[in-house]
């Protein structure tokens, strides 16, 4: 798409303006992060900054914040590989080879009705599944529960970005001789590889605050971040400093992985599309 | 074919440096433990004092050699103000006793699942279990905790440990706490509402700390001048059990209830006479001396008015008083005080429960049930209760609220509290609590936020209470 | 469905590489299938069984007992459910569309410019990663009525102060801002890959036509997107339908009823009064809501833009 000059002014204002309000959550939580709790509890523009937030969360014996922060980046970047791999197999099976239509459309339904369901209905039952084959506390429960939850989105982005591919290409390389698989890595992935990315990111980011199921489905070694820091709302009042710093933290490896990765995928994936 | 696998070099180099940069960042995250503590931040500096000699008539466990040697525990329990104070008595008694205790630490939003969780397993995970007051009675009525006197048939309640109005036991047929019902569990914080109020600005104006609420009606009349300075205020926020508690003690200081009399008599009797005078005083007073959105208080907000000095009297709960003195969270630092909640000039005084008990599940076996109560005897010892003190929490036993360290200006929250005992009413403690609660809450709610007038809510509440009791059984009627 | 490779007959395999290439289509639909069927069943079959049940918690275990269409009742006598339906129902309209046209704009604009592309991307993209109680904590200072952010401002211009959660009228509103403020960047990022996925061919060939940008965007960009906008705008509104952490912090749903939503109130049913039958008939009614909604909505959008 080409656009002239004009909209471009236009567009870098919007953007800009669109970057502030977004930021601007963001940097109040971070000079929170940085105030006494009765600083922040008055609202005052002029206060005495300290490092204590951050002090207690990383140091303090009540918290575990670094442990949970390993826990969510392991199980995001697990969950989010085998959403992945699984998704992208699964659809384009789906998607380009034939199968009766009635088992496409019960597979269709029940992945849709299974995403409806409120995580309420579904904690209990999961519960009982992960104490009973023992992963309870341990990182694969909540990385099982987050594939699950994600596969339904990732199998439908990867079936409508299939959808809009011509197959022509494919053909050609099977005329060519090479196999299925080959295809697929060869020619199918570069050609989905937005598609791709943006699973990749919505299953990171989906993970990574994911509360309900990681709550319920660990105790103390494997609790990840959402766990960690609902612990500072507590039952008679809100550690804002502890709470703040902690926010401010957990996003920042977040977002240095996905800018990098998201990047990095799209272009390793779209190297030696057939344009 | 050079191209294709020049392709799957370069493939193959990206996805790896991605990988390895990915695995790079959790090694480092990973390698950056904490270091075991560094100087935590307590309120209150905890020098062991010796243990001083019991005075009461049942030999309870003392802090000393004299503990039994145990498997290692593992206790469930929130984060709260008062969890620090429990984390220290627990080093303790791993110091004087040497057995291990686990602490698995969960928010406050996880603690009744999981709870549930355990219990409801072939056998629990936790040896000792946190109840909040309002759900304790379903595991107390569904045999989910093991009575203690099973475990260890000397085992006796020592009479100095408050009992809450019965919360350590249960009668399955009357189907509540009562005096003679089996013992769940014992209180590990005593939590129940006082008023706290700025000591400093009453003083100043030659007032005396009310007692009845047409005092506090007087001296917020006094001292307020909004918007910089309220007078006074309780929650209104529709929360899980928020404005519904706070609204409790006017209900029982006009001598009225939900019911006629739990346990004995389940006749709805929320909305009489009793019940519409508690609706039209509290409302009253937070409309014409509370903030103008009092409906959306919660106990952080409320804690936060006094906080930050923007509110004269408040109905708060002991487990506030920590932030009170603390330089980091106040501004009204030696400025606060509390006492016994007023009553109505014609009626008595009452304060309600917002306590929790600690239980052994009954779903372990006999080894580590026995370990459980080994720790439960000591930390509700007199000894141990007065080093819990100490580290900030809020103890159980009335011979402590009457030691030497009420003196202490530190502690000076502690006469209230002995004061406030004999007050002491219970909230809403069958299993279909929760329920019950819910529809006072939205009522309540609603009419603070002029949804609907006090009356109507009332009613409201009366038709629903009577609507769940029927439904569980419960012999009842309207009104 | 795209049949494209049906064989029907295949040759005689030559080796385990070939049978098992022949047979791709079933080891690669495997994982799915395996991941779906261990993990999925059990929680459905259990909430179909819980619906048509009352649990409860006596004699020291979980009792089921089979009470037929008692939940059902319970259901139609229940005051609250329906304006739990009707708050979240407009919470979804509202928010979504919002989202949807904010997000599929910045995301057409990011796409076209060059400088700082990166940076803007990543900006764009924090609020989806931070975790959702500190966002519904972060917007109560913001939103507090005495030292928040905006009644300061307001204050500062001689302005009354808002009461942000508390009021029936704003409370609503409040929560939707935060959550267009959470939500947008995840329409963004779901619209720009999938502008960056549209052939150059059709474009460059309108522009050579003589298009303005505007019938560049119409006729061409916007119908080469529709797929990618239908699949983000389904998902979007599902995921709406479950709004739970922001209304919980925020208000939790008051005052009175006014912020209700089906989540919080499912959620309170199930795990506050431990009503698990009826809390998995609401589950079920709310599964049927959606898909409704879903096809109702979907089908409008389609309408609307096919015509034009």
């Amino acid at each position: 798409m080409i656009l002239t000059r004009r909209w471009n002014v236009i567009g870098y204002v919007v953007l800009g303006l669109a970057a502030v309000i977004t930021l601007f959550p963001f940097l109040f939580t971070f000079i929170n992060s940085i105030k006494y709790y009765k600083d922040i509890t008055s609202g005052t523009l002029i206060f005495q900054p300290t490092l204590v937030n951050y002090d207690r969360l990383f140091f303090s014996k009540q918290s575990a914040f670094m442990v949970n922060t390993t826990n969510s980046l392991i199980i995001a970047v697990v969950s989010t590989a085998l959403v992945l791999v699984i998704a992208a197999l699964g659809g384009y099976s789906l998607e380009r080879f034939r199968w009766p239509r009635r088992f496409t459309g019960i597979l269709a339904a029940w992945i849709l009705l299974f995403h409806m369901i409120p995580g309420v209905t579904m904690v209990g039952p999961f519960y009982l599944l992960m104490r009973g084959i023992g992963l309870y506390d341990r990182l694969a429960s909540v990385i099982l529960s987050h594939v699950v939850l994600n596969l339904p989105m990732a199998l439908w982005i990867v079936q409508s970005f299939l959808a809009d591919l011509p197959v022509e290409m494919e053909e050609a390389a099977h005329i060519d001789g090479a196999s299925n698989l080959g295809t697929f890595i060869k020619v199918v992935i570069p050609l989905i590889a937005p598609g791709l990315a943006a699973v990749a990111i919505l299953t990171f980011v989906f993970s990574w605050n994911e509360f309900l199921f990681a709550l319920n489905l660990t105790s103390t070694k494997a609790a990840t971040i959402p766990v960690g820091i609902a612990k500072f709302a507590q039952q008679y009042e809100v550690r804002f400093g502890e709470m703040s710093a902690a926010a401010f933290f957990a996003t920042l490896p977040a977002v240095i992985f996905l800018s990098f990765a998201q990047r990095q995928i799209v272009k390793g994936l779209t190297l030696g599309a057939l344009k | 074919m050079t191209t294709a696998k020049k392709l799957d070099r370069r493939q193959f180099l990206k996805i790896t440096g991605v990988l390895s940069g990915t695995l790079a960042a959790t090694s480092l995250a990973a390698c950056a433990q904490p270091q075991p503590a560094a100087t935590p931040v307590p309120p209150t500096t905890a020098p062991a004092a010796p243990a001083a000699p019991a005075a009461t008539a049942v030999p309870a466990v003392s802090t000393g050699a004299t503990v039994a040697k145990v498997d290692p525990i593992t206790v469930l329990i929130n984060d709260s103000p008062w969890f620090p104070g429990f984390e220290k008595l627990v080093r303790l008694y791993e110091e004087k006793s040497g057995n291990k205790v686990n602490l698995a630490v969960t928010p406050f939003t996880g603690m009744l699942e999981k709870t549930r969780n355990a219990t409801t397993a072939s056998e629990s995970e936790y040896d000792i279990v946190n109840l909040n007051e309002g759900w304790y009675a379903t595991f107390y009525a569904g045999k989910f905790m093991a009575p203690l006197q099973e475990i260890d048939p000397n085992f006796e309640v020592d009479p100095n440990i408050i009992d809450y109005n019965n919360a350590m036991r249960w009668s399955h047929d009357k189907n509540y706490s009562t005096k003679d019902g089996i013992v769940y569990g014992l209180p590990i914080n005593g939590n129940i509402q006082l008023l706290y109020y700025r000591n400093d600005l009453l003083e100043k104006a030659g007032l005396k700390p009310p007692t009845t609420w047409d005092d506090v009606a007087d001296i917020s009349k006094k001292l307020m001048s909004a918007p910089n300075l309220y007078g006074f205020a309780t929650r209104g926020q529709k929360a899980g059990f928020a404005v519904a508690y706070d609204w409790l003690p006017f209900l029982r200081g006009y001598n009225g209830d939900w019911v006629a009399k739990p346990g004995e008599d389940w006749a709805v009797t929320i909305n009489n006479a009793a019940g519409r005078k508690a609706m039209s005083k509290w409302l009253e007073l937070l409309k014409t001396y509370g903030p103008a959105n009092v409906a959306d208080l919660g106990q952080a907000d409320l804690q936060q008015l006094m906080l930050s000095g923007k509110i004269v009297q408040a109905l708060m709960v002991v487990a506030n008083w920590s932030a009170m003195d603390d330089p980091e969270k106040s501004t009204v630092v030696d400025k606060v005080n509390v006492t016994v909640l007023p009553k109505p000039v014609e009626g008595r005084h009452a304060t309600t429960t917002g306590i929790w008990v600690m239980g052994v599940p009954n779903n372990l076996p006999d080894k580590r049930k026995k370990a459980g109560l080994t720790f439960l005897n000591w930390a509700l010892s007199k000894e141990s209760q007065l080093e819990y003190t100490k580290f900030g929490a809020v103890p159980v036993r009335q011979d402590v609220y009457t030691s030497e360290l009420a003196a202490d200006p530190k502690y000076r929250w502690m006469r209230a509290m002995a004061d406030s005992t004999q007050y002491i009413v219970e909230s809403v403690r069958i299993p279909e609590g929760p329920q019950i609660t819910d529809s006072i809450e939205l009522r309540l709610n609603q009419a603070i936020a002029g949804q609907m007038s006090g009356d109507d809510a009332l009613d409201n509440m009366a038709k629903e209470i009577f609507a769940v009791l029927q439904k569980a059984g419960y012999k009842t009627k309207l009104g | 469905m795209n049949a494209a490779f049906s064989r029907r007959t295949w040759p005689r395999p030559q080796s385990l590489r070939e049978w098992l290439d022949q047979r791709f289509r079933y080891w690669a639909l495997a994982p799915t299938l395996v991941v779906l069927l261990a993990l999925t069943i059990y929680p459905l079959v259990q909430l179909l069984m819980m619906s048509v049940s009352t649990v409860s918690f006596a004699e020291g275990r979980v009792i089921w007992q089979f009470t037929g269409l008692d939940n059902f009742q319970t259901f139609l006598g229940d005051a609250i459910f329906p304006e739990a339906v009707r708050n979240t129902v407009l919470f979804v309209i509202v928010v979504v569309s919002v989202e949807m046209f904010l997000g599929l704009t910045l995301a057409l604009i990011a796409s076209q410019v060059k400088r700082f592309s990166g940076l803007l991307r990543a900006i764009l993209m924090i609020p989806i990663l931070v975790p959702a109680i500190a966002i519904g904590t972060v917007w109560r200072l913001l939103y507090n009525f005495e030292f928040g952010v905006f009644n300061q401002v307001l204050k500062a211009l001689s302005l009354p102060p808002q009461n942000w959660n508390g009021s029936a009228l704003l409370a609503l509103p409040s929560i939707m801002v935060v959550d267009v403020w959470h939500w947008t960047a995840f329409i963004f990022l779901l619209m720009l890959a999938g502008i960056e996925s549209l052939p150059i061919e059709p474009m460059e060939a309108a522009r050579v036509d003589g298009a303005s940008d505007w019938q560049l965007l119409r006729h061409v960009v916007l119908p080469l997107l529709r797929p990618t906008i239908l699949v983000t705008l389904m998902f979007r509104t599902i995921f709406s339908f479950k709004v739970f952490d922001e209304v919980f912090l925020l208000t939790g749903g008051g005052p009175g009823n006014a912020t209700e939503v089906i989540s919080l109130y499912i959620n309170r049913v199930f795990f506050g009064q431990s009503r698990m039958g009826y809390g998995a008939l609401l589950s079920i009614i709310t599964i049927l809501l959606t898909a409704v909604f879903v096809i109702l909505y979907n089908r409008s959008v389609r309408g609307r833009s096919s015509a034009a």
